[in-house]
C-alpha cells in the first residue's frame, strides 16, 4: 500500500468528476457539486491526481506563491481527499506531498487555506501542527452566507 | 432531487421543444414533426451559468449582472417531467440566492401556453408586467409576462 500521483489523464476524468459530487470536496471551491465539467477542468489547473494503492483518492497542487515574483521558497498548497479516506491517511498525504516538494527545492513556507465551514479541513491542518495565521473575514460566499477563510502555514528555517 | 453542475453526459437535457427564453418551460404539445428543438447554449464567459437536475431539467442563469446581482432564469423541463416543475424551481432559486448571491431573478412566462404560472407564483415570483404581442407561436401572436423574485434575505 503506497502513495503515488500523476497529472490528470483522460483515464482519471470520471474519477475526478466523481470527487466533485461529494458536497465537502472543497478543492478550490466552496460548492463542489455545482461545478460544471468545464469549471472542474479550470479548477484542475496545475493539479495532480493523488492515488492510494493505485486508486484515485484526491487532488493536490503546489505552486510558487505569488507567481514569478514569488518570495524565495514560498509555496501554496491545495490538497483534498475524498470522504472515505481516514484523517490519519490525509495527514500522511500532506506529509508526503511536502516531502516530495522539499526533495527538489528548498521550501521556506507552505501556505494553505481552509474555509471556516470546512470542519474536516480545519481538523486535519490543526492536527498536523500547522500555524494558524489568521482569517480573511467574509472571504467566501457559501450556502447563503459569508464565511471566513483561514490561513495556515508551515515554515522551515532558510538555509544559510 | 438534487441540482448539480453540468456534465457532457447531460447534453440530452439541453435540447427540447420549449418556448424561447421561458422562465419555466415544459415541453410544447404536438410540435410539428419537422420542428427543430430549441437548444440551450453552453455558458461562454461569465455572463451565464448552467446547472442540471439529472434527467429532469436544465437550469440556466443568463444575463448575469454581478453589480446589480440579478439574472434571467430559464428552466427547461425534460419531456414528461412537468410534475417536477415546483421542486426544480425551488432548487434553482436556492442556487440563485444561496450560491450565486443574487438579489433578483426574473424571466418571461407565456400564460396562454405555459400552464405553470401557479408554480411560479407559489415559489414567490410576482407578475410585474405584460408584454403585448411578444411572441409568435403556432400561427398566433401571444402576450408574455415578466415575472420577478426579489431576495429580501
Amino acid at each position: 500500500m503506497s502513495w503515488s500521483s500523476r497529472a490528470g489523464t483522460d483515464g482519471d476524468q470520471q474519477a475526478v468528476l466523481a470527487f466533485f459530487t461529494e458536497p465537502d470536496f472543497y478543492f478550490r471551491t466552496p460548492h463542489p457539486e455545482l461545478q460544471s465539467e468545464a469549471d472542474v477542468s479550470d479548477l484542475l489547473d496545475g493539479a495532480r491526481v493523488l492515488l492510494w494503492d493505485g486508486k484515485p483518492v484526491g487532488l493536490y497542487a503546489t505552486r510558487p506563491a505569488g507567481g514569478p515574483d514569488s518570495p524565495y521558497g514560498h509555496y501554496t498548497l491545495h490538497l483534498r481527499l475524498v470522504h472515505d479516506v481516514p484523517d490519519e491517511r490525509w495527514a500522511e498525504a500532506y506529509r508526503e506531498v511536502v516531502r516530495a516538494l522539499r526533495w527538489r527545492t528548498e521550501v521556506v513556507r507552505v501556505t494553505a487555506w481552509v474555509g471556516d465551514f470546512d470542519e474536516r479541513g480545519l481538523r486535519i491542518l490543526r492536527g498536523l501542527g500547522l500555524t494558524e495565521e489568521g482569517t480573511y473575514h467574509d472571504r467566501v460566499f457559501r450556502d447563503g452566507g459569508r464565511h471566513g477563510l483561514r490561513q495556515f502555514a508551515q515554515l522551515w528555517p532558510v538555509s544559510a | 432531487m438534487k441540482i448539480r453542475g453540468y456534465r457532457a453526459t447531460d447534453c440530452a437535457l439541453l435540447a427540447g421543444h420549449w418556448l424561447p427564453g421561458e422562465l419555466l418551460a415544459a415541453w410544447l404539445v404536438h410540435p410539428p414533426v419537422l420542428a427543430e428543438p430549441l437548444t440551450i447554449p453552453l455558458p461562454a464567459g461569465g455572463g451565464a451559468r448552467l446547472y442540471v437536475v439529472a434527467g429532469v431539467a436544465c437550469v440556466r442563469f443568463a444575463g448575469l449582472d454581478w453589480v446589480a446581482r440579478r439574472a434571467r432564469l430559464q428552466i427547461g423541463l425534460a419531456a414528461g417531467t412537468q410534475q417536477h416543475a415546483q421542486p426544480v424551481l425551488e432548487l434553482a432559486i436556492g442556487v440563485g440566492f444561496r450560491v450565486l448571491d443574487l438579489h433578483r431573478l426574473e424571466g418571461l412566462l407565456t400564460p396562454q401556453i405555459s400552464g405553470l404560472s401557479d408554480a411560479v407564483a407559489a415559489a414567490g415570483f410576482v407578475r410585474e408586467a405584460t408584454v403585448p404581442r411578444a411572441l409568435w407561436h403556432d400561427g398566433a401572436v401571444l402576450d408574455r409576462e415578466i415575472w420577478g423574485l426579489v431576495n429580501h434575505g
